[in-house]
């Protein structure tokens, strides 16, 4: 599988670089930037959703491997969050002429890094086990509403200097051709990448509970 | 490509990227090798 994903994320390299042209209404190159700062967001939002999912499960079985699923999408999707903001803030750089601008994804996705700072802050300071499963599910699964709201609904209601990337408000399609494939080819590449990773870190996590009896 | 400083957006861009996965997987790898220890 990671053979695959390995030439499957090589691939997305070429295609953004050398066989998808540059977009309209961008500086120069930077429309490439959306290759994989967009793919990366989404893979975030994906994390979280997962994370809520898994500790919905926990809340329903009290089972903990499901806690420790829905940790490890948190830690994930924290990255995955540190990583769209920076390579976005690389974007804003060349396409607005500053690093930062306040731009309403740009404040949503900082609230999100704090929402999901405060889960693993969290988690590391419960020591029970029981406890600290119980109120990082409850925190996870109520922190993908204002996740979501930040992510979808603010940047449509407030001016925003980022462009429509795929759909915009009208629910209209606005990539094309090699542009389109492209785009899509490096969506699904990083969501094979985000699962694999995921499944990783569930199946060593498992094996150190099994291990250990208790979670680290 | 049309200017250098679009190519260098777009290499850290890449590079920050891969940087912070690399990072991460290497994080896991260490733990995969602390149990393989822990289990001989």
């Amino acid at each position: 599988m990671k053979i695959v994903i390995f030439f499957w994320l090589l691939m997305v390299c070429y295609l953004s670089f050398l066989y998808s042209p540059p977009a309209a209404g961008f500086i120069g190159e930077s429309s490439r930037i959306v290759f994989f700062h967009v793919p990366i967001a989404w893979v975030t939002v994906l994390s979280f959703l997962v994370a809520m999912i898994q500790a919905i499960r926990f809340l329903k079985t009290k089972d903990p491997i499901y806690d420790l699923k829905s940790a490890v999408a948190c830690r994930q999707g924290f990255l995955f969050a540190i990583l769209a903001t920076v390579t976005g803030s690389v974007f804003a750089r060349v396409m607005w002429q500053s690093f930062w601008n306040w731009d309403p994804r740009e404040t949503s996705i900082t609230i999100l890094l704090f929402i999901y700072a405060a889960y693993l802050i969290l988690r590391a300071s419960i020591e029970d086990p029981q406890r600290r499963a119980v109120l990082s599910s409850v925190y996870a699964t109520f922190s993908l509403v204002p996740a979501l709201f930040l992510i979808f609904i603010v940047p449509r209601i407030y001016f925003s200097l980022h462009p429509d990337t795929l759909i915009n408000v009208q629910g209209k399609i606005q990539m094309y051709g090699r542009i389109l494939f492209t785009f899509l080819f490096s969506l699904g590449g990083f969501t094979a990448l985000y699962f694999w990773m995921y499944t990783l870190e569930c199946r060593i996590e498992q094996m150190i509970y099994r291990k250990e009896g208790h979670y680290e | 490509m049309n200017s250098f400083s679009d190519l260098l957006a777009l290499a850290l861009v890449n590079g920050l990227i891969w940087a912070g996965i690399f990072i991460y997987l290497w994080r896991l790898s260490a733990k995969v090798k602390r149990l393989e220890r822990e289990k001989e």
